[in-house]
Parts: structure tokens; C-alpha cells; sequence
């Protein structure tokens, strides 16, 4: 870690972060907001109605509890498309503008090594995330609190968001190692991205019908089940494990290949 | 400093084809302790490429790059902690001011005292509260200016530094080249000025198409550097005379005045005028691109290595 560049680059990452935070806590806020019986009756009816999007968005079941109605609403898509556009705009600050800019020749011309460089940048974002996940995870055990008490039980929330921070920790990885390796400019911005998105997409066409029931088992998206983590599922914590596992072995990788390539700055 | 028998700068066989005649082929070049060597070329020769290999940026296909006994590519923070540089793109974070600019580069060095940014802040006038994207051309290299030389390096790589710099901050900036050698340090200066060349440094090495076409003093390319003429006749039919007496065909229509490049000896260009009327004469140094032209059709220094 290179402490002056992590704070400067921190500094630069928060606007974008507090942003997102913002939209994801309103998002949970109205969420936890929603979870109420006769309301509840009537996006069932909205759901038998338009059952194939309910499904596309990760909504197929309401669930009985506040932590399954909150999974089924939140996790399905808005926690995984919000938090993957903020880790592509951090991806591109930290990384593909220095290069773009050609700033990165002041960066390189320090005594730092690459890796170390690249490291103290990749702590930026994972940093921000952690910051997105706990302010969230404060939130939504506040807001339960206050307009369900006793509905929530922490620990379950705490592990659904730590396996959601896994799957972050993965999509970051996806766009860093993009990010870090690859030599054309609007490639490293947009290909980690975009892979992660046509996984999402995948995942949502998933859903539609029983005959594409079988693309929701071929993307990294179907290590994710927050519910089976909260449960204590093995296969479902090992599921979150391999995702953060694959983010920080993309991390390396990303920036193996950026110590080793040539930059024509 | 390392070793001071050793050259600090030490580029052998250096070998970068990046397709179509674009790259650096076989550049050698060694500049030692406490010595300038002025890097001359038209723009796209290869004196960026050769610059980025020096500061560890791209691997060479071929050949060897080191400073001070470090090679550039694998061993880049031992370089760096040497080297101060200057880049040919002035890139600063544009949204930082120059003071928390230059305070991210201290930091990232573990430079502690800042005596020395602040000189060079002064020296140049340069004002630290105002943020790097609003100012000019020439107040951003200043900002990298003193961002290559506060830390006082052993080596100092220079790509066209006085780009965007007014006559008095050129001044300066010539100073400023003439105490770091005199402290020590080994100076590459990339530049397609002669005249900034000229002041900075001891040798200089011409570069072509990705090629060295030779390295000599500055004495030698000063003794190599003819002048040109502009020569004006009374008439056409007096410059028809000239244009015939030289092998050439008859002037074409009414102009008067003919170009001379690389005049040697002025007195037989004298004697010579003078059994001809003309009307006036002008003279110039010869340009840089007229100095590269004569050394591609053949002549070549005694003293080059």
C-alpha cells in the first residue's frame, strides 16, 4: 500500500461511491419499507400477472419472511447491476484513466514497483465497496428495526451481505484484470464490464421459462444465493467463497500481467 | 551514485520494431557522471521510445538498458529512486493543485524534505494553491519541472523539457541543467531545438528513423553547422549567369535571389560574388533539418563513436 496515493485516490473515489450508496440505501430503505402482508398480496397478483419479468429481476418468490422478501426484491438485480457500475466507474478512475491521461508516467516514474502501485489503486475499490456494504448493511438493520422489530435477524442479514460483498469482490476482479491488461484503451474500460453484465443478462434470461432454466447454472452468477448463505447452506458458502476467491486471484492476475507489459506512456 | 567509473545512462543494441520502420533499431548511447547528452531528432525518430525504455515503461526486444548499473525494465524502483524525469506529454493529474500534486510525488518517494521543491517553486514562480488543469501550457511544465528535479537524482531524463516555457523560464530552466551537472548528475535532454541543446550539453547524438547516426561534442556539430546564404542579383539575367557558372540550367522567370545552404568558406563565396552585380546578401545559420540533411548525404565527424 502506498499511503499518500491510496488516500489521494480515495478521495477521488468517494463521490462516485456516496452516490451509489445513496441510491442503493433509498432502494433498501423502500424495499423494507414495502414489506407489509397486504401489499405484499398485491405484487403477488402483479407477479402472477407478469410472472416471466418478476423472474427476470430475481423476484420469482416473495417469501414469508422480511429477510427472504428483502433478498427476493433487492439482491436479485438492483444490488448486483448498482454495485457493478460503480465498480466499473472505480475500475476506470483507478486504472484506464492514468493510462488514458498518460498521468500513470508520473505514477511509474516513483520508486514504487507496479505491483505495489497496482495494489495500493486495487485497495481504493475494495475499499469503497467495503464502505458501500457496511453502510448498507447498517441501514437496512436500522430501518428493519425501527419498522419491524424483531422481523430481522442480524446475523442472516450480516451473511446474505458478506456473500453479496463476494460476488462485488469477483466483479471487481472481472474489471480490473481488464482493466490492467488489456493494451487498448476502450477495451480496459468497457470488457470487464460488459462480461459481467452479459452474465447478469444470462441470469435474467435464466428466469423466464423452464427452457432457459438451464443458463442460471453456466455464469459465476450461480455461486450466488445470499438466502442459502444466511441458511448456512455449505454449497452456498462455498459458492460465496470461490466468488471472492475468483475477484482476489483476478486482482493478482490484473496486476501481474500490468507489471509486465509495456506502456507507452 | 553507484559506481562513478561506470557510464550512469547505458543503453547498448537497443532494439524496439513496432512494424512499418516505426521503433528504435540498435541504439547505443552511454552518458556518464556529471555529463549532458542533447538527443536530437525530428519528431517520431525515436526519441520518446528510447526515453520510455529508460524509464522501465516498455521491455526491449533487443539489447540492454541500464542506469547506474540497474537494468531499467526489471529493476525499476532501484532506477527510479535515481532518476528524475521529465516527460515529453506533460500529464499531471489535472485535477490536483500543484501543491497537492507535488506533495503526492514527495510522498510517494518518502522525500521528507521539501527545501528544495520549495527553491524550485520560487525559482520559477510558480503558484502552488492553483489547480493543474486551469493553468497554461508553460505553468504545467514548470509544475513538472520542479516534480523532475526536487528530489535531487542521480540521473535526470529530459524529454523536450522547455516545451511551452517563455525566453526568461527557458533561461532558467538552462541554469537550472547547468547546476544539477555541475552537482553530478548524468543528463540525457531529448530535444528537436539545437539551440537548447547547444546551451545544455557536451555531446549530442542524432537519431534518424529509429537510428543513431552519430554521436560527437557540441564543438564538432558547431564546426559542422555551415550557414546559409540568400543572394539577391541585380537582375534575372545576372542570376541566369550565377545558375550557369554552377552547372545549372537558365533561371526561369523575373526572381533574382538564390539560396546557398552549407557555405563553409564564406571568403570564396566573396571572391566569388564579386565578379557578379549583386544587388544584396543575407545570412543564416544553417537550420537543424539542413544540419541532418547534410549529415545523410555523407559527412561525418572525426570524433564520432
Amino acid at each position: 500500500m502506498i499511503l499518500p496515493l491510496f488516500r489521494r485516490e480515495l478521495r477521488s473515489c468517494l463521490l462516485p461511491t456516496a452516490i451509489i450508496t445513496v441510491v442503493v440505501v433509498l432502494y433498501a430503505g423502500v424495499i423494507i419499507g414495502m414489506y407489509d402482508p397486504e401489499l405484499g398480496e398485491s405484487l403477488a397478483l402483479m407477479r402472477d400477472a407478469m410472472p416471466e419479468l418478476f423472474a427476470a429481476f430475481g423476484m420469482a418468490d416473495q417469501g414469508t419472511t422480511l429477510l427472504e422478501f428483502v433478498v427476493n426484491y433487492l439482491y436479485g438485480f438492483l444490488l448486483v447491476a448498482l454495485p457493478l457500475v460503480l465498480v466499473a466507474v472505480l475500475a476506470s478512475r483507478l486504472v484506464v484513466r492514468h493510462i488514458e491521461r498518460g498521468s500513470i508516467s508520473y505514477l511509474l516514474a516513483q520508486p514504487v514497483g507496479r505491483p505495489r502501485l497496482m495494489l495500493s489503486q486495487a485497495g481504493a475499490l475494495v475499499f469503497c465497496l467495503v464502505l458501500l456494504v457496511l453502510v448498507l448493511t447498517m441501514f437496512e438493520l436500522l430501518a428493519a428495526h425501527i419498522m419491524f422489530p424483531g422481523e430481522l435477524a442480524s446475523s442472516d442479514l450480516v451473511a446474505v451481505n458478506a456473500a453479496t460483498f463476494c460476488l462485488w469482490l469477483f466483479f471487481s476482479g472481472v474489471c480490473w484484470a481488464g482493466a490492467c491488461a488489456l493494451p487498448s484503451v476502450s477495451a480496459a474500460r468497457w470488457a470487464g464490464v460488459a462480461l459481467c453484465t452479459l452474465f447478469v443478462l444470462v441470469q435474467m434470461l435464466s428466469g423466464i421459462g423452464d427452457e432457459l432454466s438451464w443458463l442460471g447454472d453456466i455464469t459465476p452468477l450461480a455461486l450466488f444465493d445470499p438466502l442459502g448463505v444466511a441458511s448456512g447452506d455449505a454449497s452456498a458458502l462455498a459458492g460465496a467463497v470461490a466468488l471472492g476467491i475468483s475477484g482476489m486471484a483476478l486482482f493478482v492476475l490484473g496486476t501481474a500481467v500490468f507489471a509486465q507489459r509495456d506502456l507507452s506512456v | 551514485m553507484a559506481n562513478t567509473s561506470a557510464p550512469a545512462i547505458c543503453v547498448r543494441g537497443l532494439t524496439k520494431d513496432y512494424g512499418r520502420g516505426r521503433g528504435v533499431f540498435d541504439v547505443s548511447l552511454e552518458v556518464g557522471v556529471g555529463e549532458a547528452l542533447g538527443f536530437l531528432g525530428p519528431n517520431g525518430a525515436g526519441k520518446t521510445v528510447t526515453m520510455r525504455h529508460l524509464m522501465g515503461f516498455i521491455k526491449p526486444q533487443k539489447g540492454t538498458v541500464q542506469i547506474l548499473g540497474h537494468d531499467c525494465f526489471r529493476e525499476r524502483p532501484q532506477v527510479q529512486a535515481s532518476l528524475g524525469y521529465l516527460p515529453g506529454e506533460n500529464a499531471c493529474m489535472q485535477e490536483m493543485t500543484a501543491r497537492s500534486f507535488l506533495d503526492l510525488m514527495a510522498g510517494m518517494r518518502g522525500m521528507r524534505d521539501r527545501s528544495r521543491m520549495l527553491e524550485l517553486v520560487d525559482a520559477f514562480g510558480l503558484d502552488l494553491g492553483a489547480r493543474i488543469g486551469g493553468m497554461s501550457k508553460g505553468n504545467r511544465q514548470k509544475v513538472a519541472i520542479v516534480a523532475a528535479f526536487m528530489a535531487r537524482p542521480d540521473v535526470l531524463l529530459l524529454d523536450e523539457p522547455t516545451s511551452g516555457l517563455d525566453p526568461l523560464m527557458q533561461e532558467r530552466f538552462l541554469d537550472l541543467v547547468a547546476e544539477e551537472r555541475a552537482r553530478g548528475a548524468a543528463i540525457l535532454l531529448s530535444s528537436h531545438i539545437f539551440e537548447e541543446v547547444g546551451r545544455a550539453c557536451d555531446r549530442v547524438a542524432f537519431i534518424r528513423a529509429g537510428r543513431v547516426a552519430m554521436t560527437c561534442t557540441m564543438d564538432e556539430v558547431r564546426s559542422m553547422r555551415g550557414r546559409g546564404y540568400t543572394v539577391e542579383f541585380s537582375s534575372a539575367r545576372e542570376r541566369s549567369r550565377w545558375e550557369l557558372a554552377h552547372g545549372n540550367g537558365p533561371a526561369k522567370g523575373s526572381s533574382r535571389t538564390v539560396e546557398l545552404r552549407d557555405v563553409r568558406d564564406v571568403n570564396a563565396l566573396i571572391r566569388e560574388l564579386s565578379s557578379y552585380d549583386v544587388a544584396a546578401i543575407t545570412s543564416r545559420e544553417q537550420t537543424l533539418e539542413e544540419l541532418f540533411l547534410h549529415l545523410y548525404e555523407g559527412g561525418e565527424p572525426s570524433g564520432q563513436r
